[in-house]
């Protein structure tokens, strides 16, 4: 690991803890780091000298001039959310569980239409030899009635499903611990 | 040396190196260094305090085709050095007291 590599790795660390002063502890240890360069040790052993990313976040961190705004905020909004699950827990869960119940009648909705417009087609064949092609084009036009139901709750049942992941996926994100790397 | 006695004497370490000549980060801790142990993530939170009390004052300068941030020391800074001076007495008192010498007999 270089300076270079050493200051982008904090960057990075010290943005993930939205420190907002971050450039202020960037521009001081890059000084610093250069000044050690400057005495004739390698980039290696100048990081070595402050001691590492991790140790350097953990002095930052520590640091009483350091601002991170959210933090208290987030952590409050994360306290309350806590204390409230009992409250709105059930809710979200009923919602959820109705979402997820009105997505899959539309899939019951969508095989239905579509085998009861596969088996009306089959039968007008039947109709059309047995009986007489005004009939024939009867039933053949029920059919297709039933084939594009069919089709119109596959395609909504398809759209409410990639929904409903999408809006679950961004709220697992949204919710999630922030991942270690 | 004892943390929160050490906490208390760095600023003033700080200001005297200062008020002897304008220096900079890796400069102050050198020059510190064999009189008491102090770190980079030790200095920097020092410089920050003293900057926000103006008791120094800082200004970029280019040095190798790089900016170097020099600090130097205000009146603020120097009164403060005056006060700490001016409380020795009070400090030697409480120094025999700690040890069992008692001045006063």
């Amino acid at each position: 690991m270089d300076k270079t590599d050493f200051l982008i790795d904090l960057q990075k660390k010290l943005k993930r803890y939205g420190v907002k002063n971050a450039n202020d502890y960037l521009d001081y240890y890059s000084e610093y780091l250069d000044d050690l360069i400057e005495s004739g040790l390698t980039d290696m052993q100048a990081i070595d000298r402050v001691g590492g990313v991790q140790k350097v976040l953990l002095e930052i961190l520590s640091d009483e001039d350091v601002v991170i705004p959210e933090t208290s905020k987030k952590a409050m909004g994360n306290l309350f959310l806590a204390l409230g699950l009992p409250l709105w827990g059930p809710l979200v869960a009923a919602l959820y569980i109705t979402v997820l119940g009105l997505i899959f009648a539309l899939l019951v909705c969508a095989l239905a239409f579509g085998v009861a417009g596969v088996w009306v087609l089959i039968s007008s064949l039947v109709v059309v030899f047995q009986m007489n092609v005004l009939y024939a084009m009867f039933q053949l036009g029920v059919a297709l009635m039933l084939l594009g139901l069919g089709v119109i709750f596959e395609q909504l049942f398809i759209l409410s499903g990639k929904g409903l992941f999408d809006s679950s996926k961004y709220l697992f994100q949204k919710f999630s611990p922030r991942e270690a790397r | 040396m004892n943390t929160q006695l050490k906490k208390g004497l760095l600023d003033i370490c700080v200001l005297a190196e200062l008020e002897r000549k304008e220096s900079y980060g890796y400069a102050i801790i050198q020059d510190l260094k064999p009189l008491i142990e102090i770190s980079e993530s030790t200095l920097y939170p020092i410089l920050k305090r003293l900057l926000n009390k103006q008791a120094i004052t800082s200004k970029n300068q280019i040095h190798n085709n790089r900016i170097r941030k020099y600090y130097q020391i205000t009146d603020i800074g120097k009164q403060e050095i005056t006060e700490f001076i001016s409380e020795w007495g009070q400090v030697e008192k409480i120094f025999q007291f700690i040890k069992g010498e008692d001045s006063n007999g």
